[in-house]
């Protein structure tokens, strides 16, 4: 099987018919061509999981509700539509309602985030950003209301639209403009010292 | 101004604003430096955010679609578990009621040691359930007072033997299902709980009271099905300031669960409902010989506490994914029995996945376990810990 090709991974949903008769098996009870889609999806639904837990165990716990669930709900799925940030909002909606839980605020424990360990390189701003703006940003990412943290991650990351993410939360587009801008403040706020020694846009969007 | 374009940079450079809007913040930014760099910090800000990992340990996709297959398996196998409980309670019910009757005309004398055993544990561990046990399902207790008169007076009366056979059939007839947990996010059926006494997990479900379990059922199909196509506004209730509603207790519910069945799924066939029967029947593993003294560990937990034990992992893979498996376990059993030894054996199996595969990432794995152990306020096995420690350190 070829499901960690990760070229596939991030592929845009509709733009693939092949994903969308994937779907459609899957629909009608093939449980491989569903393996076939959680193989296709699942770093991007663990990433969405993981971004607004940040914690693996959960994440992992997270990741997993989410398949089961899309799989109970394929059913109302409209296969012309893509795949990608409907699986998203399902994992994004359950990470945050696990954020809420009384137990997982029980459980919050500083050693959380130690888990993962540091990517090994490749990244180009991985190797701009020190050791200490990282553990700074993770710390700030930390502090943030898990709600900031999801539009964000939404936003960020995922590259939703205001409008997709309000969807997606089940919020107006002016709550996530607030929330994205309030997230986006605060973790200017920490990395500002790195920002303004080292400029930070080695990777960034430059033409 | 300034301060008026500067709130909208965010919009800008998320290219959600446009045409005249978007052209005077561009002249805008062109004039003014302070903007310029506002600017530029916030898309640094997105980039690093970018940057830091979203990484999963070693190898966990490899495992992760078999995961989700045995659990969607599983779950197809639930359809007909409603029907089984109705049966299997209901059987229950009426043997317990209908033994004692046909009991009688035999005049079976005083109840030997034996079955007093069997027949004594479900009155100690349907109550065990004190409050600090179970943090989350205050409803447990209250849900189980109504009938648990009932099914204990029935259980305490003279036919143990019946009884307990009575109870291992229940525990046969359930055992097929609980490799399946997911009947938790419908709550355990109530008379249920009193024939088969409380797994762990339970402390995490609602327990609602059988009128409730339906409309939980219902609660949740409506969760499945509200995250289709357009996703109206009014139906993704879930996700504004509703810290008292339904969707977060279901989340622990469903983490429960997870948990659960990452358990389960990795074992053969037969493992889980051998599991299963460990759990469902108490009173076995409490006759035979198990550390049933305990208290606060349930027969599930003991149970599962010694299947993990029995795994020895081959290859790093498996070490890293017995990791998991020994901290989701730590963490449904907090701050009961074996919660530490649990703790303690996932950065066991961490350092062997890293004895493995000599790894970086799983050294750095296991050198933060044992720390974050290290740190904990409580951690009775610290000497154990620090010399685990070392010896990564040591590592070439």
């Amino acid at each position: 099987m070829e499901r960690r090709s990760t070229s596939t991974e991030f592929a845009p949903a509709a733009a693939d018919p092949a994903e969308g008769d994937l779907l459609a098996r899957a629909r009608s009870g093939d449980l491989i061509a569903f393996e076939e889609i959680v193989g296709r999806y699942q770093r991007r639904v663990y990433g969405v999981a993981y971004r607004i837990v940040r914690r693996h165990d959960i994440a992992d716990d997270v990741a997993q509700e989410t398949f089961i669930r899309a799989h109970r709900a394929l059913g109302t799925f409209d296969v012309a539509r893509p795949f990608g940030p409907w699986i998203c909002r399902i994992a994004a909606n359950l990470a945050i309602n696990h954020v809420r839980s009384p137990q997982f605020r029980e459980e919050e424990l500083p050693e959380g985030h130690a888990e993962t360990p540091a990517p090994s390189g490749g990244n180009p701003l991985a190797r701009v950003l020190d050791r200490e703006a990282r553990a700074v940003l993770d710390a700030a990412m930390e502090r943030l209301p898990a709600e900031q943290r999801a539009v964000f991650a939404l936003r960020v990351v995922e590259e939703l639209s205001y409008r997709e993410i309000a969807e997606t939360l089940d919020i107006s587009i002016g709550t996530v403009m607030s929330r994205l801008s309030r997230a986006r403040e605060k973790l200017r706020e920490a990395l500002l010292p790195y920002l303004r020694v080292t400029t930070l846009r080695a990777g960034g969007g430059e033409p | 101004m300034s301060a008026h374009v500067r709130e909208r940079l965010g919009e800008y450079l998320d290219g959600e604003i446009s045409g005249e809007e978007r052209a005077a913040v561009s002249q805008h930014l062109r004039e003014c430096s302070e903007c310029r760099r506002f600017l530029e910090e916030l898309g640094a800000v997105d980039d690093a955010a970018r940057s830091l990992p979203a990484e999963a340990p070693e190898g966990y996709f490899d495992t992760f679609a078999p995961r989700v297959r045995a659990r969607l398996r599983a779950g197809s196998r639930r359809a007909f578990r409603p029907p089984l409980w109705s049966l299997a309670v209901a059987a229950a019910l009426l043997l317990a009621v209908i033994t004692p009757l046909t009991l009688k005309e035999h005049t079976a004398p005083a109840p030997t040691s034996f079955d007093e055993r069997a027949a004594a544990p479900p009155a100690p561990r349907d109550r065990p359930s004190s409050p600090d046990a179970q943090p989350v399902g205050q409803a447990v207790p209250r849900a189980t007072e109504p009938s648990g008169g009932a099914a204990a007076g029935a259980f305490a009366g003279p036919p143990a033997v019946n009884v307990t056979e009575a109870r291992s059939e229940v525990a046969l007839q359930e055992a097929k299902d609980v490799a399946e947990p997911r009947r938790k996010k419908q709550g355990p059926p109530p008379a249920s709980r009193n024939v088969a006494p409380a797994p762990p997990e339970q402390k995490t479900a609602p327990a609602p009271a059988a009128p409730a379990l339906t409309a939980k059922a219902q609660d949740l199909e409506a969760d499945a099905t509200r995250y289709t196509g357009a996703a109206p506004a009014s139906t993704l209730s879930s996700c504004e300031g509703c810290q008292a509603s339904p969707p977060p207790q279901a989340a622990v519910a469903d983490r429960a669960d997870a948990r659960a069945s990452a358990v389960s799924a990795p074992s053969a066939e037969g493992g889980p409902s051998a599991l299963a029967k460990a759990r469902r029947a108490p009173g076995v593993v409490a006759l035979s010989g198990g550390p049933a003294g305990s208290d606060r560990l349930s027969a599930a937990g003991e149970a599962r506490y010694r299947m993990l034990r029995t795994r020895t992992p081959a290859t790093a893979a498996e070490a890293r994914e017995l990791r998991l498996e020994w901290r989701a376990f730590a963490e449904s059993i907090l701050g009961q029995a074996h919660a530490d030894d649990a703790r303690v054996a996932a950065i066991e199996v961490a350092v062997q996945a890293f004895r493995f595969s000599a790894s970086d990432e799983d050294r750095a794995t296991a050198a933060a376990d044992a720390r974050a152990y290290l740190d904990r306020s409580d951690a009775p096995q610290a000497e154990r810990v620090k010399a685990l420690l070392e010896t990564l350190s040591a590592a070439p």
